[in-house]
């Protein structure tokens, strides 16, 4: 069986299996059976899976692709006949009854949840998540207790356009009238399928539930509740319909909803199909939802269920990890691969705010997260939807051109926080842990505008051969670099600064020359200048302004000073507050570690990560060990990108240790916030750690480039990913590195004679080792 | 009938009388008094838990400066209010409570029931968690959403909806201590595990010593809850 997954046991005279499954397999012999042949057309007509006469391993694995697994499969073989015929029967009798339906609970691949405690619950809601076609719904139960935070919301579909205009909610979709509530349970996010399962613990006839948010039929929710028939209770008529909508001036949801009730031996089983649908300019009406709901009706529950484990099957062949030696921290990947491939939908743009659609934490604001840490993580997995998160800023250029205009600049300038419009929506005051702050960074944290520039590059770098970029995305590199050509500053000596600004260590506010800002600016400029259509005047002063543009590199020390009088802050190490990752703002205040070098996340370190081009050479390894007892780990998004730099600077070890830390921040609930949603930038992170980090890829003048490193404690590292429209396998071990692609591909291994390289015909090694 | 009993030793303490009517009132009990006669601490100190612990005793009161007050607070099952050395400034009733918390359920849930009193008659109740190393978050991603994200979760965790929450960083004594003088608080309301050598024992020491506010010491799994 792939995957090491059980198939279902049960002894030879048990004629019952107790659990609805998703195949039946039948050997040449049972097949032959009187009456069996009737059945499985039967069941084949409900939506099961049924192969027959094809040899058992060959059957598992075929089956398996199709997500459907271990106790998911009824085998028939040597039963006596009436045995054979009992369970298929049962079955039969399952399905019609909608039951609901199985799990194979595979420990690789289930987020396992036991017991109902109100303090975790929000938290489970948010990880519980499931997503498809731009709307989300928080993984409550469908009793909807009080404790519990229930909500819709769809990508881009705000209250309004204020700092404080989350995300719109939408209708409630999931609630079930069940009395009395469950007490105990245990609840499986089964992330292969992209299915919820809950049951019930300790009742006779316990409450069961499954549901799953289509990704074959995108917008489509499809939940199936069980229990005692005097417990439950349907929200409509059966047969009935609901039609609610949401709205505002900007935008709406509307879900429609076709509900049947069905009894079957004191088991009432409530189904029910929601079509949700959105719209980014009024409230929606039910032309959409009506067709999408027809289409599922007409489809029937089992049968989209059986398309969404063969889709999340299809994801998970293209894009995901295998870490043999460490189950733990595969599971934690493939969580947050999970959430990375739920962010993905098929509209013209997508606006990832750092949760998500998993909560209305951070107001469902665009941060550099989707840039930096999201979009890159997305190109690897779904390149469409990488080049939405494009289109959502270039779709903002006007915005961004208008504001700048309004600072007495040129070009366009992107704002810290984007939500709708694309107007700043940064809060002006917050708090640091009880401490009453300014927030600045709307004003100051200008990087962000360099840093919109890079994902439409590094978008295109790794999605078309030619790397080069549409019209409007040229227009966006060009119109970026206007800016910083306006915003700095030439002293006298004809050195060009950036005065006035907050880098990604947000601990130190009004500095001056950022080394990343400088360096994500000097890069923005140069690349422009590269533009056919930056005239030559142009491109010369571009040319020049990036060369006289400091950076803050110490050639005799060897690193790069963060920002202009850094190397003069009293020499604090975070240790010496506290064990990282911790908020040493909240901890210390903010006036004791703006004075101290202590930071929050990687700066200097940034420059290594997005542009290590851009960086002194051979600087990489002196920076991080300079950098990094120095970097508190207090943003989510820090962990993963420090990790990464571990994994290029050689030292896998270290990296491994931060990436085990990066994927605990939501399924442990680190920071206390997950119940507002996942951090998404830190699952881009982690994915870019594997990625970028491990396996040291990255794409230049359209050859993909490898370098692997395994941890100590890994012995080999597969992962598949896409890039430059192939999908590509690279399996790592100690002494070989294998790598195939689904078409043709060049690739360019960077490990100098360390090990042997192998593909398959359609990959051509260029260069290095391999060649 | 349920009761607070105040623990008087030596001549009549009437600020332990008056504390415990005026959470008495809060709990909504009658009070009783104890006089502890003579005989040695150890023997005494038997004799009043003996009594606080009849079925009829949700809570009892005590001065810090009595003999009896360290064997009665680290053994006793029900709440005791504890009237600092110095005495309080005045003990009319209970118009503003305050509850230090560290972010456990442990604490929290000790003082669950009583917060919820507080609120319902109409008493202004703020609880206090203090950052330090051991309790600060590990993020704060954004200042004003984290704000939001963090405080949002810690209320619905362990507070009722209407009670302030006061954020501060720095030793939790101290920061309670002056939380509380700020605010004028009437009483000060702590969960904690009856150890004093460790969690909130540096707390409930100072509060004893340097304040002048009463304190009410909920031991973890007290039975106020179920029965009164």
């Amino acid at each position: 069986m792939a995957r090491g997954t059980p198939v279902t046991e049960r002894s030879p005279s048990t004629a019952e299996l107790g659990h609805t499954v998703g195949a039946v397999v039948v050997d040449r012999r049972g097949a032959s059976m009187p009456g069996v042949r009737p059945r499985l057309r039967r069941l084949r007509d409900l939506g099961v899976r049924v192969l027959v006469g094809r040899p058992l391993p060959a059957a598992l694995e075929q089956l398996d692709r199709s997500g459907i697994a271990g106790e998911l499969v009824l085998v028939i073989g040597d039963e006596p006949p009436d045995t054979a015929r009992a369970l298929l029967d049962e079955q039969i009798a399952r399905v019609l009854a909608r039951r609901v339906p199985g799990i194979c609970v595979d420990p690789r691949w289930a987020i396992v949840e036991h017991g109902v405690d109100p303090a975790r619950h929000r938290v489970t809601e948010s990880l519980f998540t499931v997503v498809s076609g731009g709307i989300g719904i928080r993984g409550s139960v469908e009793e909807a207790p009080d404790f519990g935070d229930p909500l819709v919301l769809a990508t881009g579909i705000y209250v309004g356009t204020g700092p404080d205009d989350g995300l719109l909610p939408g209708p409630d979709v999931i609630d079930v009238d069940l009395t009395p509530p469950v007490i105990a349970d245990r609840r499986i996010l089964d992330l292969r399928t992209g299915t919820l399962h809950r049951t019930e613990v300790g009742a006779d006839r316990p409450v069961r539930s499954m549901r799953f948010a289509s990704i074959a039929q995108p917008g489509l929710l499809a939940v199936r509740v069980e229990a005692a028939d005097d417990r439950i209770g349907p929200c409509l008529p059966t047969g009935g319909e609901g039609w609610e909508t949401v709205g505002t001036a900007y935008g709406g949801i509307g879900a429609l909803a076709h509900e049947e009730t069905h009894q079957d031996s004191g088991i009432r089983s409530v189904e029910r199909l929601v079509a949700v649908d959105s719209c980014r300019s009024s409230p929606p009406g039910p032309r959409i939802a009506r067709r999408r709901l027809d289409r599922a009706t007409s489809t029937g529950f089992d049968h989209l269920l059986a398309q969404q484990r063969a889709a999340w099957a299809r994801r998970w062949e293209r894009v995901t990890v295998t870490v043999p030696d460490d189950p733990e921290t595969e599971l934690g990947l493939r969580f947050a691969l999970f959430h990375l491939w739920q962010l993905t939908d098929d509209h013209d743009e997508l606006a990832v705010g750092a949760r998500g659609l998993t909560g209305n934490g951070y107001a469902g604001h665009v941060f550099w997260d989707a840039d930096v840490f999201v979009l890159p993580a997305l190109v690897t997995i779904d390149p469409r939807a990488a080049a939405a998160m494009v289109a959502y800023r270039v779709h903002r250029l006007p915005t961004a051109r208008a504001r700048a205009r309004a600072e007495g600049r040129e070009g366009a300038r992107f704002p810290w926080e984007s939500a709708y419009d694309g107007r700043d929506v940064t809060p002006d005051e917050g708090y640091v842990g009880g401490e009453e702050v300014p927030i600045l960074t709307g004003t100051l944290e200008e990087h962000i505008t360099a840093d919109v520039a890079w994902a439409a590059v590094h978008h295109a770098a790794w999605t078309r051969p030619s790397g080069r970029l549409t019209g409007a995305e040229s227009t966006l590199v060009r119109e970026t670099a206007a800016y910083w050509a306006s915003r700095l500053a030439l002293d006298p000596d004809g050195s060009a600064h950036i005065r006035d600004v907050i880098g990604p260590d947000e601990y130190h506010e009004r500095v001056d020359d950022n080394a990343f800002t400088n360096a994500m600016a000097r890069w923005n400029l140069r690349t422009a200048a590269r533009q056919w259509r930056v005239g030559a005047a142009t491109r010369r002063e571009w040319l020049r302004l990036a060369d006289a543009l400091v950076d803050g590199y110490d050639a005799d020390a060897g690193i790069h000073e963060q920002f202009a009088g850094y190397s003069g802050l009293e020499p604090l190490l975070v240790r010496d507050l506290a064990e990282p990752p911790v908020a040493a703002d909240v901890l210390a205040g903010r006036a004791r570690v703006a004075r101290s070098q202590v930071i929050k996340q990687p700066d200097v370190l940034m420059i290594h990560h997005l542009l290590p081009g851009e960086a002194a050479p051979g600087s990489l390894a002196r920076d991080l060990a300079f950098y990094a007892p120095r970097t508190a780990h207090g943003s989510s998004l820090s962990p993963a990108a420090m990790a990464l730099l571990h994994a290029r600077a050689g030292q896998a070890d270290a990296a491994l240790e931060l990436l085990r830390i990066s994927l605990r921040i939501d399924l442990d609930d680190l920071g206390g916030t997950t119940s507002a949603g996942v951090h998404v930038g830190a699952c881009g992170g982690a994915w870019q750690t594997i990625v970028r980090g491990f396996l040291g890829a990255a794409v230049r003048s359209g050859r993909l480039e490898l370098d692997p490193v395994l941890p100590s404690a890994w012995g080999s590292l597969e992962v598949r990913f896409r890039c430059l429209g192939r999908d590509v396998r690279v399996r790592a071990d100690r002494e070989t590195v294998a790598v195939d692609a689904s078409g043709p591909l060049t690739v360019r291994p960077r490990v100098a004679g360390a090990a042997s390289w192998s593909t398959s015909s359609r990959v051509r090694f260029s260069g290095g080792p391999g060649a | 009938m349920t009761h607070l009993t105040a623990v008087l030793e030596g001549t009549r303490n009437p600020q332990v009388v008056a504390a415990a009517r005026a959470v008495a009132g809060l709990l909504g009990v009658d009070t009783e008094q104890l006089q502890v006669g003579p005989g040695s601490t150890a023997d005494r100190t038997r004799r009043v838990l003996g009594a606080l612990a009849a079925e009829d005793v949700v809570a009892a009161a005590v001065s810090a400066g009595a003999a009896v007050c360290e064997g009665v607070i680290t053994h006793v099952a029900v709440p005791v209010v504890v009237i600092p050395r110095e005495g309080v400034r005045s003990m009319r009733g209970i118009s503003r409570v305050l509850l230090p918390l560290d972010g456990s359920a442990e604490a929290a849930l000790g003082v669950a029931d009583l917060a919820r009193r507080a609120v319902d008659t109409d008493a202004d109740v703020t609880a206090v968690h203090v950052f330090d190393a051991s309790t600060v978050p590990a993020f704060w991603d954004q200042a004003a959403h984290s704000y939001r994200a963090w405080t949002r979760e810690f209320q619905h965790r362990y507070l009722p909806e209407s009670v302030h929450l006061d954020l501060r960083r720095g030793l939790p004594a101290d920061q309670v201590l002056a939380a509380a003088e700020r605010a004028g608080v009437d009483l000060i309301v702590l969960g904690w595990n009856q150890r004093l050598d460790e969690g909130r024992a540096a707390i409930v020491r100072q509060a004893f010593t340097g304040g002048r506010v009463p304190v009410l010491l909920v031991p973890t799994g007290a039975r106020t809850s179920s029965r009164t």
